[in-house]
């Protein structure tokens, strides 16, 4: 893992952006920086930005796993979820000892109503890289789809201890507690996080449907 | 070609965004194509009566334009429809529907996207409290071709998708508030509120989601950082 790559994990925009710059300042055409600069732009919303910046990887890196998974994730984003699937597969089939490409498509997979296959996707990514939130997160999707309360809140337990500042774990997260029947400890656990994000709109509304 | 609903088109505001506005002679409605008129019309957030057209405002709206792509380039245009059928005077029964197209020009790159959903809900009275049920369906056109001037010569590609989906929910109106059980849920628990519902309100946000398949840390799309020990404290956890 480059440098931009533990600064992009890390949640370290201001790091990212200053580093990619400096880089891309001495080397224009520097693949990690425009891939760590087109990924910040796309987490934040600019995704015709990072369309921008990923157009200028040379022709001859464009072949890169880390610039093809953007490349897919920029076509989810853009809901072209068929063209995202044949990239992420292809990606899966060349290195499939790589993580990245695995979780993706078992997020997809997720996205397209198959619990499933999305279960068996994204078991491999944590078996690869088993330190990525996202995946715990999206697995106890995928098992609560498929009725495994238990091992839907053992990934979000994981999920919560990884990442804990993914907002979407904890609407998750008190849907199986209630459903568990431990609705106090749903209520307590919304109010927890809502202590530290006070006013978030939509735990603010889940926990007003919580009563108690 | 003509800029329907483009970003250089104002997003008329609150409460004028409620209103039909007077004509004016300096830029006559009526030369408008059919959908931009539909701008001026009595607009109300999904839930209630009303119309919602373009890509501002209602979650309704966005939850449209995640299906369907965020609106990229220089013409497209969407229409939104929800109304109280008043066929039960006792809850909600709606009807709905939605159509969107979308043309791109950037980056060497022409995409286009035409979207056709419909939803029908009905609200029910029981003894365990009211029963909400929902159908969706959604048919959805996405084509995109490419072409790129290099040292080789010309390329070009293009490619194209064509889906449809048909979704069903059943829900307890009020237990979970925002979060409901749709489609394979029903078995379960898990993907309305983990990956879909929450997508579009506040914070959580598409951000997040493009952020987690790429694996990357939540606090880029979140700008938040929550302490694990607090949370885990609140329901007994070891930590």
């Amino acid at each position: 893992m480059n440098e931009l790559e533990v600064r992009l994990k890390a949640g370290d925009a201001a790091g990212v952006m200053a580093l990619a710059a400096s880089r891309l300042a001495a080397a224009p055409d520097d693949v990690e920086a425009l891939v760590a600069l087109a990924s910040l732009n796309a987490v934040q919303g600019h995704v015709d930005r990072a369309r921008v910046l990923l157009s200028r990887v040379p022709d001859a890196q464009r072949a890169r796993y880390d610039v093809r998974l953007l490349q897919g994730a920029l076509f989810e984003a853009q809901g072209q979820l068929a063209q995202a699937e044949l990239t992420y597969r292809s990606l899966v089939r060349e290195e499939p000892t790589r993580a990245g490409a695995f979780g993706a498509l078992g997020q997809l997979e997720l996205q397209r109503s198959a619990p499933r296959a999305a279960k068996e996707t994204l078991l491999t990514a944590i078996a690869l890289d088993g330190a990525v939130g996202a995946y715990h997160l999206a697995l106890a999707s995928a098992l609560g789809q498929l009725g495994d309360l238990e091992g839907a809140e053992r990934a979000l337990i994981r999920a919560t201890q990884l990442d804990p500042s993914d907002l979407r774990l904890y609407p998750l997260w008190a849907e199986v507690l209630v459903a568990t029947g431990r609705g106090e400890q749903a209520r307590a656990m919304l109010d927890a996080v809502l202590a530290q994000v006070p006013g978030e709109p939509t735990l603010t509304a889940l926990r007003a449907s919580l009563p108690g | 070609m003509s800029r329907v609903g483009s970003r250089s088109q104002p997003a008329p505001t609150s409460p004028s965004r409620l209103e039909r506005p007077a004509p004016s002679p300096a830029s006559p409605a009526t030369t408008r194509p059919a959908v931009e008129r539909e701008n001026y019309r009595e607009s109300q957030p999904f839930g209630r009566d009303g119309m919602e057209v373009g890509r501002e405002g209602t979650q309704r709206a966005r939850e449209y334009e995640r299906r369907f792509g965020p609106a990229a380039g220089d013409t497209r245009a969407g229409v939104l429809t929800d109304r109280n059928t008043g066929a039960n005077p006792d809850g909600e029964n709606r009807v709905g529907g939605a159509a969107r197209v979308g043309l791109s020009v950037e980056d060497r790159r022409v995409d286009g996207r035409l979207g056709v959903e419909a939803v029908g809900q009905t609200s029910l009275a029981s003894p365990v409290g009211d029963v909400r049920v929902r159908g969706e369906a959604l048919v959805g056109a996405d084509g995109a071709a490419t072409g790129q001037v290099n040292r080789r010569g010309v390329d070009v590609g293009a490619s194209a998708f064509v889906g449809g989906r048909l979704q069903g929910e059943v829900g307890r109106e009020g237990r979970f508030g925002g979060v409901s059980l749709r489609g394979e849920l029903s078995a379960g628990v898990g993907g309305a509120a983990g990956v879909r519902a929450n997508v579009n309100n506040g914070r959580i946000s598409f951000g997040a989601n493009l952020g987690a398949t790429l694996g990357l840390g939540a606090r880029l799309g979140f700008n938040v950082s929550i302490d694990y020990r607090a949370v885990g404290q609140a329901i007994g956890l070891p930590l």
